[in-house]
């Protein structure tokens, strides 16, 4: 698949399973993208993995917009980190995880952010795990496969967002 | 026969229990609801995976071949398991499991368990279990925690608490809580979230089932949507893993093929919202934990069965649940032991016994609607059948019933007597059996039967035709009109028939597991077809019975179903003469699914002038005549 057309594809698919790309482009910059995300979903508190592409800049914005940035990750409003690959057929991304704890931002905070560069989506997500998982050496203890927000439809099949894992899931795709 | 006798008088009793289910009217619409949508999503959601049936013998042979090389992919994933700091431990049967996993959860220290939906951990019956220990077990699956806290069992296999409504869920909260919960989805979703929320986070141990694990790294898959995988897996310092014997992989890009299948096949999902990868290199985090319990409990010697083999490739999709008119009609709550539905009655054969797994197939009716759906090409009627067939104990009744009907000479007699003495419709019977009349007629055999009949109109035995006609007992006796207007349809249409001496063509004994009279019968029909002449049906059923003799290697003539035959003879003409009618065409499972004649009678009847084709919205689904089911469960029949 050319790449543009790869892209159109993961972007249909990854807002057709629910998630939200937050995408800056012509008059809108990155920080009025963060600031519409952070209004609209009532973020107060945030923690950011080191490991996201652009942390100094989203950082500082979330800073800037007066938001308490806190260690208590069982109770945060908002988790940034890096998504490490995405699929484009269906609209996935792939979390890498190490030792410490920022597998916890993407499963305990209530809206997840996650930062992917471009040119890591790929076209089947796994193309996006294997080469993790066959590199030298230990393979990293866990990967995620995220696609959408965590979702429920035990009662009656009524759709519900949020039960366990984010409510929402916001994208920034940035080159 | 005194088990017979048992049997009979157990029959009413039952048909009540299936009544009241049948007639629970929020069981029937939930479960309607659910198995509609997720057909149907399944439906849309299949045309991007591109042809079904490549992607069935694709993943049908991938499977074949970590079954067949399980045992040392096992051991390598022990070695890589243990060799980053984990444990391995391959439980023989569900007691050692439960007492391994009881220590596990004894020695993490405090008293609360976190699980993921495992219905494996059902199988071991593991929840009382750890009770009995003293432990607190919560489901974090929100469908589970709610059955948890009513005491019930899962009525279906995906949305486990689906018989019931909002209203009664608020209530099962309530109680749990001591405070009143709103009848609001949404509402209760979140209070589940803060409630289990505290859980994950003060639980030592932490479980969950896994859906394939691939022995290249290894690595263990997990997929689920609500995200309680996640948590359990990695908040509490021990993590336990519980899976069987038959969720082993070659490699990571199989078990990739498995989840490009199971959430499509399953509710229409591209993907779920989380798919975790486990490598067991666990140890992120100072002190914690990781074991793997792979359960085997009759698995390894269900690799040595070659039906039960196939019901090893399972993935647990449900969609076999999903299209099932039983499951649709009595739910997860009666067609099931643990496991459901007619694949399940395989897996309760390998891991509970044949006597529970006869009770669980006994209830379906080998329609094959499942067949069409299920991505590892698992034959499920064969293996229902094979469960019947080895569980020689139960269904004496009805494997009595079919010796006697099968005895063509005394059905001979039987029909000829209930000719003269029985009224021409009975629409009541007495007593219990009134139930088999409630919604249907049975209808007096018909005199002559089909054969003195066509003696008399000058075809003979086995010779003097090009084309051989097998009536079947249901033509012969019963129906004998409809052989008499196909001999004078092909009569006209210049085809000379000949007929042949008949047995019952065995499908009925079959369907109860009388594979012996099966195989007798088979015999004696091949002993009387005409050799080198085509043979003609009537009957959908008797067809599928005689086409399934290949199974056995034997050679026979090509077999038609009328509408073939007479569409062959058309070429590409119309039918001569018209009719002005509407008709509606159901389409027989035997005919449809088992030996894939779909459009032809369809296609005959558009070529008949004046003939309009009403599609009916139920015209594909099992009548549920199987046989002698319509008179074994009369409730769920009709
Ligand atoms: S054969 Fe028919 S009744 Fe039996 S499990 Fe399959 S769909 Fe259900
Ligand atoms: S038998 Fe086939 S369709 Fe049914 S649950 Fe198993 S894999 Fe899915």
């Amino acid at each position: 698949m050319r790449e543009d057309r790869l892209f159109l594809r993961f972007v249909e698919e990854f807002e057709g399973a629910g998630g939200i790309l937050l995408y800056p482009r012509g008059e809108v910059t990155l920080e009025e993208a963060i600031a519409l995300m952070v209004e609209g979903e009532g973020i107060k508190s945030y923690a950011i993995s080191q490991k996201t592409p652009r942390v100094k800049a989203i950082d500082s914005v979330l800073k800037d917009l007066g938001l308490e940035k806190s260690r208590d990750y069982p109770g945060l409003d908002l988790g940034v980190t890096r998504a490490h690959g995405a699929g484009a057929l269906t609209g996935t991304l792939v979390f890498v995880f190490g030792e410490g704890r920022d597998h916890l931002l993407t499963s305990l905070p209530r809206v997840h952010l996650a930062v992917l560069r471009r040119e890591d989506l790929c076209e089947h997500v796994s193309q996006a795990v294997i080469p993790h998982l066959q590199g030298e050496g230990n393979p990293p203890p866990y990967i995620s496969l995220v696609t959408g927000p965590s979702r429920t439809g035990d009662i009656e099949l009524t759709h519900v967002t949020g039960v366990h894992g984010p409510e929402k899931l916001y994208l920034m795709v940035v080159s | 026969m005194r088990g017979v006798l048992k049997e009979l008088r157990e029959y009413p009793s039952r048909w009540r229990r299936l009544q009241e289910v049948v007639r629970n009217p929020i069981m029937r619409e939930a479960l309607e609801r659910a198995m509609t949508r997720f057909a149907q999503g399944r439906a849309q959601a299949l045309e991007g995976l591109g042809d079904f049936q490549e992607l069935v013998e694709l993943c049908r042979d991938m499977k074949d071949r970590a079954l067949d090389r399980s045992r040392e992919l096992w051991d390598r994933v022990q070695n890589g398991v243990v060799a980053r700091g984990g444990t391995f431990y391959l439980a023989p049967d569900a007691q050692a499991a439960r007492e391994y996993i009881g220590r596990l959860a004894r020695e993490a220290g405090g008293n609360l368990v976190v699980k993921g939906k495992s219905i494996t951990s059902e199988e071991i019956e593991l929840n009382p279990y750890l009770e009995s220990l003293g432990l607190e077990v919560v489901e974090t699956d929100l469908g589970e925690r709610i059955i948890q806290l009513a005491g019930e069992k899962p009525s279906h296999i995906i949305v486990p608490a689906i018989h019931k409504t909002k209203e009664e869920v608020a209530r099962v909260f309530s109680q749990a809580w001591g405070r009143e919960v709103p009848d609001d989805p949404y509402v209760i979703t979140k209070e589940v979230r803060k409630d289990l929320r505290q859980k994950f986070l003060s639980a030592n141990m932490g479980m969950t089932g896994i859906n394939v694990v691939s022995a290249d790294l290894p690595a263990f898959f997990l997929m689920t949507n609500e995200g309680n995988g996640r948590l359990c897996s990695t908040l509490p310092p021990v993590y336990v893993i519980l899976t069987g014997w038959e969720k082993i992989v070659e490699s990571v890009e199989d078990a990739f093929t498995i989840f490009d299948v199971l959430p499509v096949n399953s509710v229409g999902l591209k993907y779920s919202s989380y798919l975790s990868i486990f490598t067991g290199s666990f140890l992120w985090k100072k002190g914690r934990q990781f074991h793997v319990v792979i359960l085997d409990n009759g698995r390894r010697k269900a690799l040595d069965d070659p039906f039960f083999k196939e019901a090893l490739r399972c993935i647990r999709c449900g969609a076999c649940m999903n299209v099932c008119p039983v499951y649709k009609t009595v739910g997860g709550h009666t067609f099931a032991h643990i496991y459901m539905g007619g694949i399940g009655a395989a897996w309760t054969a390998i891991t509970n016994g044949l006597e529970e797994a006869r009770e669980v197939a006994s209830l379906c009716t080998g329609c094959g609607t499942c067949l069409e759906v299920c991505p590892m090409g698992i034959p499920i009627p064969s293996l229902v059948e094979h469960v019947k067939e080895l569980a020689k104990e139960k269904g004496q009744a009805e494997r009595m019933a079919i010796r006697l009907v099968a005895k063509r000479k005394l059905l001979e007699s039987a029909t000829g007597l209930a000719s003269l003495v029985a009224p021409e419709r009975i629409a009541r019977l007495p007593g219990p059996a009134g139930l088999i009349t409630q919604e249907r007629v049975l209808e007096r055999p018909q005199q002559p039967p089909f054969h003195p009949w066509a003696l008399s109109r000058g075809l003979e035995m086995g010779k003097g035709g090009e084309v051989t006609l097998f009536a079947g007992c249901m033509v012969e006796f019963f129906y004998p009109n409809i052989g008499r207007d196909a001999v004078e349809l092909l009569t006209r249409m210049g085809v000379p028939l000949q007929i042949m001496k008949e047995e019952c063509c065995g499908l009925p004994a079959r369907t109860v597991g009388e594979m012996g009279l099966w195989e007798e019968l088979a015999a004696k029909n091949l002993s009387y077809v005409p050799p080198g002449k085509p043979l003609l049906f009537l009957c959908a059923t008797c067809m599928s019975g005689m086409h399934g003799y290949r199974e056995s290697g034997k050679e026979l003539p090509p077999l038609y179903d009328l509408s073939q035959l007479v569409l062959e003879k058309l070429g590409g003409g119309s039918f001569p003469g018209s009719c002005k009618a509407k008709v509606a065409y159901h389409s027989p499972c035997h005919l449809e699914r088992h030996l894939g004649v779909k459009e032809e009678p369809l296609e005959l009847l558009s070529r008949i002038r004046g003939v309009k084709i009403i599609e009916g919205e139920e015209a594909h689904l099992c009548c549920g005549g199987a046989g002698l089911y319509a008179f074994k469960y009369p409730p769920v029949s009709v």
